[in-house]
């Protein structure tokens, strides 16, 4: 259920998770970076988990989650789903999001963006995996096709 | 409540983000091109698309925001609240000659178009 067209987004656009709590307040966190599992259809979004107080409190209220991602070229997608598990961060998680983030550094810098707050912002480690689990992708690259489902004859 | 130090982060020099929510309690979240500074208690936002935010934002009108400074990528986070629509005027030309300057940086011409200023209350900045 992750489209295989959404992969490269997942892998390089900068991300951000939101969600929603019991009475449909709102917040969200920046992600460093992200794990796919294809088979079990989840996202595992790495994060710093001092920023996430009112993100977990939210999740365990409502579960609902709605996680951006999106390219410097404006392709971005959205993914909804629902919330299945936190935890900490493993070896491999780590060299997932230390990839990200150097080539989020790279990117952020090739366009203007000065090198010292490239790494205050992404040189961050990460140390909380969020794990959903997705329902329904969207596309949200401007443009006509702008809010439109990805169906699942269309995930190859 | 939005004082000079936030005003960088809110020149669109870098994207914003944004996360509604509906009725029955759907998150959304989304980039949206820049949060435009109204008076220091009321900020803006672009109406270009009949997208989920402007549909969440007609049944719940609370939404979170997040402007980076270009220049240091600090960011703050606005909670807000939706007061009401400009469709002339001042605020509503200004953001849409703006619209069309990033449009046309961006090679978006002929899909940005601004439908209205959506003007929001700020009620609370945090780092």
């Amino acid at each position: 259920m992750i489209p295989n067209l959404t992969i490269n987004a997942l892998e390089q656009g900068l991300g951000h998770f939101g969600v929603s709590s019991k009475n449909n307040k709102t917040v969200h966190v920046d992600t460093l970076g992200v794990k796919i599992d294809n088979i079990q259809s989840t996202l595992t979004c790495f994060v710093i988990n001092s920023e996430c107080k009112n993100v977990l409190q939210y999740l365990s209220e409502s579960g609902r989650v709605s996680f951006f991602v999106g390219m410097i070229s404006h392709e971005a997608y959205n993914f909804k789903g629902q919330f299945v598990s936190s935890e900490k961060l493993n070896n491999e998680d780590l060299n997932i999001s230390e990839n990200y983030r150097n080539n989020v550094i790279d990117v952020i810098t090739s366009v203007g963006l000065s090198k010292d707050a490239a790494l205050d912002k992404f040189g961050k480690v990460p140390d909380l995996g969020i794990t959903f689990k997705v329902d329904k992708v969207y596309i949200q690259t401007p443009g006509p096709d702008a809010g439109k489902e990805i169906t699942n004859s269309e995930t190859k | 409540m939005i004082k000079d130090k936030h005003m960088p982060a809110l020149q669109g020099m870098f994207p914003s983000w944004i996360t509604s929510c509906s009725s029955d309690g759907e998150p959304n979240t989304t980039v949206i091109s820049q949060i435009w500074y109204v008076d220091e208690n009321h900020v803006a936002l672009s109406f270009q698309f009949f997208n989920k935010t402007k549909k969440n934002i007609s049944e719940n009108p609370y939404a979170y925001a997040t402007i980076s400074d270009p220049s240091t990528l600090k960011q703050y986070n606005l909670e807000l609240k939706f007061d009401h629509e400009e469709t002339e005027g001042e605020l509503f030309d200004e953001m849409d000659m703006k619209l069309q300057a990033i449009a046309s940086m961006t090679g978006m011409t002929g899909i940005f178009k601004l439908r209205a200023a959506d003007v929001y209350k700020v009620i609370s900045i945090s780092e």
